[in-house]
This record gives C-alpha cells, structure tokens and sequence, in this order.
C-alpha cells in the first residue's frame, strides 16, 4: 500500500469518525440525552456531517477530472510515438513492428539531500508494436546508458551498437573481459546491467525534451532490436531526417511531461 | 486558418524538422481528435516553427 493511499484511508476514516459523532451528538441532543451541550459544540455537530458530504462530493468531483486528464495526457503520448514509429519506420526502412520508442521523465527524488535516493527516469509511454524484447527492470540514472547519457551531456546521443552485440553476442560477458570493456561502452552500467542490455539493441537514439527555460526534463529515445538489423547494412538511425522526427516527437512532448 | 497561414505554417515546420515532420505533424493532426493535450502541443511547436521562421528568414 502506498503512502498517499494510507494517508487518504486515514483522513477518510476521520472525517467518517466525524460525520458520525456529530449525528449522535445531535441525536442525543434531541433525544434530551445530552442537556445543555456548548452552543459551539452544538453546531459542530449539526454541521460535520454536511461538511463531510460536501468533502467527499468535492474530492470524487476532483479525482474524476484528474482522471480525465491523465487520460487525455495518456492518450497524447500513445498517438504521438505510435505516428514517431510509422515515420522512423518509413525513413529507415526498418520493420514498423520492430521500432521501438520511449517517452522518458526525469523523476525527482523528495529529499534526495536526506534519503541519499538519486533522480532517476521513469518511463511515461512506449510503443513497440512487436512485445519483444521486453523491458529490463533495470533503473535508468544520470550517465547511465544511452538515456543517462543524453540526461548527462543534454545533447541528443547516437550509438551503434551492433559491433559491441557481435563482441559480446547475448550479453555474455565474463569479469575478466569487463575489464577491458571502456567507459564509451560500459555507459555508466555494472557488468550485470551491460549483460543485461548488450546484445538486445542494435542501435539507439535519444534526443532530449528541454522547458522553455532549457532545464532537462527527459528525452525521447528510439531503440532497434539486434535482431532486425542486418549485419551487412549500415546505422540507420543517424540521419538528419529521423534526428528531426524524433526531435520534433520531443519538442510535442515538452507540456506533456512539463504537465505530468 | 486560411491558405495561405497553413502553407506559412507548413514551410516553417518543413524548414525546422523536415518535410518528414511536417507528414508527421499532418498525420498526427488528423487522428488527435479532441484531445486537448496534443491539440495544444501541436498548435505550439507550429507557433514556435513559425516565430523561428520569422527570426531567420533566408
């Protein structure tokens, strides 16, 4: 159970515990039960459990537009990385069922000064139409990976991955060879995280998503599995035309997440 | 919008993102429906294409 759900379970049950003495205390009032109660006392009574109603009434009143909202916002994402798909699908060639893009927000820890808990990117939508490869669980920060990377230098990142998923098919990687592995490649990951990605992407692209004032909010990154590139083709994702789709994928993001 | 602000428009998304994102932006318009999150995210990058358009005219 989350905090926020124990917090409103408690503040229900207050306002319940309210609503209800105030009945009685009415109710033992009128019944002579109760002589003389303070008039203030009295009011009290009489009124909680109208102000509760009226509490409740506003509360489902407000948690249904927030509703609302967070499925229009949903739904904005959904359509712009699903038409980001068809359009870098078109320009590289690339299967549509293989194309795979991410909205991603830099989430900011509450009291990470106190808690020593770091700002991580937490994953807003994805489209891929093929379910594979599936999600790693791993925790994306500044510097790690591709989006870290573009989270640390602000700047859109391009890897071509494919010789590192040749040098070490499947992720297998052993500690001896971890060593020699460069920080170009290890991109900020233990030698459990880089098994776990390299050999499943054969390219990635992350550009990012920037307020108005410049301040990083999170990026948009495309990936390609290893599987649908062909050993013998060149990148595809470097070129001007997919840095401006995915550039302008950003850019509509922008009040999404700045709104999130 | 008339004609000729919609060609205005078109050709400064075409000269920011290319003629790939202003498919893409054309696209998007016509299944974003009444969605007001993407209504409005579209409204402001043409508003910006354009402004940028406006500052460097070639």
């Amino acid at each position: 159970m989350s905090v926020g759900s124990k917090t409103v379970i408690t503040v229900r049950s207050i306002a319940a515990v309210v609503a209800a003495s105030g009945v009685a205390g009415t109710s033992a009032q009128q019944a002579g039960v109760w002589d003389n109660p303070p008039t203030g006392l009295l009011w009290a009574c009489i009124l909680s459990p109208g102000v509760v109603a009226v509490g409740e009434q506003v509360r489902a009143i407000v948690k249904e537009r927030k509703a609302g909202s967070r499925d229009n916002r949903q739904q904005a994402i959904d359509l712009a990385l699903t038409e980001a798909v068809l359009r870098i699908s078109d320009q590289t060639k690339y299967d549509k069922w293989d194309v795979g893009v991410s909205l991603w927000k830099v989430k900011k820890s509450r009291l990470g000064w106190l808690t020593g808990r770091t700002d991580v990117m937490v994953r807003m939508g994805h489209r891929r139409f093929n379910p594979r490869p599936t999600r790693s669980d791993i925790v994306w920060t500044r510097g790690k990976g591709v989006i870290g990377i573009c989270w640390e230098t602000q700047d859109e990142v391009d890897r071509d991955l494919r010789p590192a998923c040749r040098r070490f098919p499947n992720g297998a990687c052993t500690e001896k060879r971890w060593k020699s592995v460069g920080a170009d490649l290890r991109m900020g990951m233990s030698l459990d995280e880089f098994r776990t990605m390299i050999g499943k992407y054969g390219e990635v692209l992350a550009v990012p998503i920037k307020s108005a004032n410049g301040t990083f909010l999170g990026c948009v990154a495309v990936d390609i599995p290893i599987a649908a590139c062909k050993p013998d083709d060149g990148a595809r994702l470097g070129t001007i035309a997919v840095k401006n789709i995915v550039a302008l994928t950003a850019d509509l993001m922008q009040e999404v997440v700045e709104d999130a | 919008m008339n004609a000729s602000s919609a060609s205005r428009g078109r050709r400064a998304v075409v000269r920011q993102y290319g003629e790939q994102g202003a498919t893409y932006l054309e696209n998007l318009q016509k299944v974003t429906g009444d969605n007001p999150y993407l209504q409005s995210a579209i409204d402001r990058v043409q508003q910006r294409a354009e402004q940028q358009d406006e500052k460097n005219p070639k």
